[in-house]
């Protein structure tokens, strides 16, 4: 037997390194043009006072004006801000506690279904949120909605949900626990699930009560999962919008503005886009600072960890 | 057919040093084996040779070619991997011929080729199943069919045979080798199992912490190994070792108070080492004692702790001068000795003549090397 | 773990997850059942009224609606996007988690990869409007395509990574031996072993882009206009039309109900590896 020579030789290094910058180009690219300019674009918009004058815009240079605006008289943004803090705590604490409650009953005690359970679960994370909108406001609408016709048939007195203000956020927050809780419960019912079951029964025999067990066991072993779920979840539900677009639009008055909309608001509605970038800019820079102390945080925290074991 | 020359080869990872300053030739055609405990390096030396892990200094010659800076897709060397690593989604025929199709063989001879090695491994009829759907060893074959139809010049093994059973294992070891002969190709194999090394391999490249430790023929490893470590890892059951001062008197050598007979020329050669009078090991293998009938001055007495039948040899375990002492003996000369043996019973071994090595107690090496 | 006895425990797990998951259908089949109303049965809330197919019937096909339209601009820009995206991040993925590179191109790629992905999306879009305006691509499928791929980017990316981190290192290195480039192993090795990834990412996807409403509500025009959208602007005419509203979000859970009852595995397994980062 005579081996054949290799027709092609010495040339793969070549092409290999090739193929690495000619694999990422697009990612890289569509990162820069779409994700980077963007911000780079806010940047400079931000320094402008766009005015509109048959059908085209006229820039004009005012330095940190908008900013200035921004911070000392921009009403609606620190409404919003406030609002979208209110909310992100209370319904991350809620969807938490809701959900890490019903996955600990599962894996102890399981149920059935399984697979139907999951599937029903899912339902709301893959729906368009903007369907869930459209129930809600079906569901809580004041003249016709399910539950005021629910209430007045018990013969009680009908609440308005969306419309009065000191209930409306709580009816959004609502809604949001609503839809996010099934991810946090499956979430936390495949970190249980994945926990050592040896050291869980071993466990077991050392600990007298079940508060025991939960305190000194299941959440310490669970503990980097939910800190983890409980930062993004809160990071991420900053990103609130296509349901307060759908239900109340902010309103009424502010009662339900959160930072989104009044970016919505601002950039689209009142065509401020000076005013708009300003706003965009600072929420993208402040939410941006979160990421990154919170991941450097959790990293720290992951780092220790495996340094004491 | 091709000859591997690695020159001062070194690799770290950051700080630990996993091959450290190594050189090595392996000849055209030889059955070279790479033995070592686990972290050794010996794998990771196999996959430098391949061209999959960098270096972080020395050269790779491929009959006098510099290769150090090839890929591994044009080195022309073949490697069967421990998992076997077939591509799950493609047909046994599919998998032998892969490489010929990636370097755009004429179809002819990619047929001819995958035909002979269906042949050589008995897999004719398997052609058309994914591995999925094959038996362990089966899969094995098919990852050997498909090093042998690239006919490469260097074949890489890393332990092929450690997923195998036993039984298994032992034909495949002999099938290998008669393939090895028959293909001519250089062969580079990997194990941490001795059996493997001795029976398949020309040449022992035996590695520890990074650095060749002795090479040799199987035999030149198991009757001379160059130190403490070497004749400790070869060797089944492991050689016994005694420690204490080497002493003198006249023609007579003991340590402790064991007589150690030994020619004119090891005496010289233990003096050279200026190793008398001071503590040394000494390594004395399990089948070079003599069972004496009754005790004598410079006896060992051995107290029987186990007794271990293997059908051809028994191993007796005992303790004698403190330390661990294992024992064969060959059940057609002293089978009826062996009979007899219980727990408890005292036996009085002597070494016999330069059956034994003696090793410097600081560096581990071995001073009674001819 | 053989025989478990109907226990308190096991009583209280299944009334909370079983009422919950009431919580969850119940309002579900409320609405899909207004579909299949007249308006004045919605109006006066009657829990059983006479069936129609009416809603569906002006929604698709009635002069003053396009939803027709709108579902098929939907189909057209995840489809694409989808596509697009997928092959992007799978080439990515595979040379970020398994080839040779400077270190610092990997984690600036994937550093702000987690960082875009965190960010609100409205903070972008005012932006987006205003480039794509400049260069007259406002409304065009071209701006939403091109934003759903950036949008989705990230997720597509994380998720093909560990599809491709999870390939033994042996079969790579095998692919090398034998001859292989990387994006001869790419092709022919990487890609065919990751399709169940490929399939479950791709999935995901697309109910993503079809799930979008905030770029869509800022990018598309008339003519490019998604359902979600459409779906929103029945709410703020006049007079609500609250069957037509029920029948459009029955008919936009289509896809992500097709994909619970085909591949549910699928889906959660690529939520849950989503969501770990």
């Amino acid at each position: 037997m005579k081996p054949a020579a290799n027709p092609q030789t010495g040339d793969t290094t070549k092409r290999n390194k090739r193929w690495v910058y000619l694999s990422l180009a697009p990612v890289i690219i569509v990162f820069l043009a779409l994700s980077a300019f963007p911000v780079l674009n806010l940047l400079g918009l931000s320094l402008f006072k766009v005015t509109w004058q048959d059908g085209s815009a006229i820039y004009d240079f005012v330095g940190m004006e908008n900013y200035k605006y921004l911070f000392n008289e921009e009403e609606i943004y620190w409404a919003g801000v406030r609002n979208t803090l209110i909310f992100a705590v209370s319904v991350v604490t809620v969807q938490m506690l809701l959900g890490f409650t019903m996955a600990l009953a599962v894996m102890r005690a399981g149920s059935f279904g399984r697979p139907i359970l999951t599937g029903i679960f899912l339902l709301p994370i893959v729906i368009p949120p903007i369907v869930i909108g459209t129930m809600w406001r079906l569901i809580m609408g004041r003249e016709f909605g399910l539950i005021n016709g629910l209430l007045s048939m018990a013969g009680l007195p009908t609440v308005d949900w969306l419309g009065n203000p000191d209930i409306a956020l709580g009816s959004i927050m609502l809604v949001d626990i609503w839809h996010w809780t099934p991810f946090v419960f499956l979430l936390m019912l495949a970190g249980l699930e994945s926990l050592d079951t040896e050291v869980l029964e071993a466990a077991r025999l050392d600990v007298t009560s079940f508060w025991q067990e939960m305190r000194h066991i299941v959440v310490p072993m669970m503990l980097p999962t939910i800190v983890i779920t409980v930062v993004f979840r809160i990071i991420l539900s900053f990103k609130v919008f296509d349901e307060v677009y759908l239900l109340t639009s902010g309103g009424p008055g502010t009662s339900t503005e959160v930072v989104n909309f009044s970016i919505y608001r601002v950039f689209f509605s009142q065509d401020r886009v000076g005013d708009g970038s300003a706003m965009s800019v600072v929420t993208l820079f402040a939410v941006a600072l979160m990421i990154i102390v919170a991941n450097g945080l959790i990293q720290r925290r992951s780092g220790n960890k495996g340094g004491e074991e | 057919m091709a000859e591997v020359q690695l020159n001062s080869i070194s690799k770290s990872y950051g700080a630990t040093t996993v091959i450290d300053d190594l050189d090595l030739t392996i000849e055209s055609k030889e059955f070279v084996a790479l033995v070592g405990p686990s972290g050794s390096g010996k794998s990771t030396l196999l996959r430098i040779i391949a061209g999959l892990e960098d270096i972080s200094g020395g050269t790779i010659q491929l009959d006098g070619r510099d290769v150090t800076h090839i890929d591994p897709s044009d080195r022309d060397m073949a490697m069967v991997f421990q998992s076997y690593a077939l591509y799950p989604h493609m047909s046994v025929a599919e998998n032998m011929t892969f490489a010929l199709r990636m370097r755009k063989a004429p179809e002819a001879e990619v047929q001819k080729r995958l035909d002979q090695a269906l042949d050589i491994l008995g897999l004719r009829g398997f052609e058309d199943r994914k591995p999925g759907q094959l038996s362990g060893g089966q899969r094995q074959r098919v990852a050997m069919g498909r090093a042998i139809v690239r006919q490469p010049s260097v074949f890489l093994f890393d332990e092929p045979l450690s997923n195998l059973d036993a039984k298994l294992r032992a034909r495949t070891r002999l099938e290998l080798r008669e393939l090895h002969d028959r293909l001519g190709a250089t062969s580079i194999f990997v194990t941490h199992d001795q059996i493997e090394a001795m029976t398949m391999a020309d040449r022992i490249v035996l590695l520890d912490g990074g650095k060749i430790q002795q090479v040799g023929t199987p035999k030149d490893i198991y009757r001379s190994p160059a130190n403490r470590f070497v004749a400790g890892f070869i060797g089944s059951p492991e050689i016994n070792i005694l420690t204490g001062p080497l002493t003198r008197d006249g023609d007579e050598l003991k340590l402790n108070q064991i007589n150690l007979p030994a020619s004119k020329a090891r005496l010289k050669q233990l003096e050279a080492a200026g190793s008398i009078g001071k503590d040394v090991e000494l390594g004395i293998r399990p089948e070079h004692f003599e069972v004496l009938k009754s005790a004598n001055d410079g006896s060992l007495a051995l107290t029987v702790d186990a007794i271990e039948f293997t059908g051809q040899d028994v191993f007796v375990v005992g303790q004698a001068e403190g330390a661990n002492i294992t024992l064969r003996m060959d059940l057609r000369r002293d089978g009826k000795l062996a009979e007899s043996l219980a727990r408890g019973t005292v036996l009085h071994l002597a070494p016999t003549k330069d059956n034994w090595h003696i090793f410097d107690i600081d560096s581990g090496l071995c001073l009674t090397r001819g | 773990m053989s025989v478990r006895r109907l226990s308190a425990g096991r009583l209280f797990s299944n009334t909370l997850v079983w009422g919950y998951a009431f919580l969850i259908l119940g309002p579900m089949v409320w609405v899909l059942s207004n579909a299949f109303k007249f308006q004045i049965d919605i109006l006066t809330g009657k829990i059983f009224a006479p069936f129609t197919w009416r809603n569906f019937e002006q929604l698709l096909f009635s002069r003053q609606s396009n939803f027709l339209a709108n579902l098929l601009n939907s189909a057209i820009v995840a489809t694409a996007s989808t596509l697009i995206v997928i092959v992007i991040a799978t080439m990515a993925a595979f040379t970020l988690a398994r080839l040779k590179m400077p270190d610092w191109i990997r984690w600036s790629v994937l550093g702000w990869a987690l960082l875009f992905h965190m960010l609100p999306t409205l903070t972008f879009v005012g932006s987006w409007y205003q480039m794509f305006a400049a260069v007259g691509l406002h409304g065009t499928y071209f701006a939403l395509i091109a934003t759903h791929v950036v949008f989705n980017l990230p997720m597509a990316l994380f998720l093909m990574m560990t599809f491709v981190t999870a390939l033994p290192e042996d079969l790579i290195q095998a692919a090398r031996m034998d001859g292989c480039s990387n994006g001869a192993m790419f092709w022919r090795i990487v890609m065919p072993l990751v399709r169940g990834g490929l399939i479950a990412t791709s999935a995901l996807m697309f109910i993503f882009s079809w799930s979008d409403f905030a770029i869509a509500l800022t990018l598309s025009s008339t003519d490019t206009m998604t359902a979600p959208v459409a779906i929103a602007t029945y709410a703020q005419e006049y007079e609500i039309r609250y069957g037509e509203m029920a029948a459009g979000a029955a008919m936009s859970m289509i896809p992500a109900l097709t994909l619970i009852l085909v591949g549910q595995s699928f889906v959660v397994r690529g939520l849950l590896a989503g969501a770990v980062k």
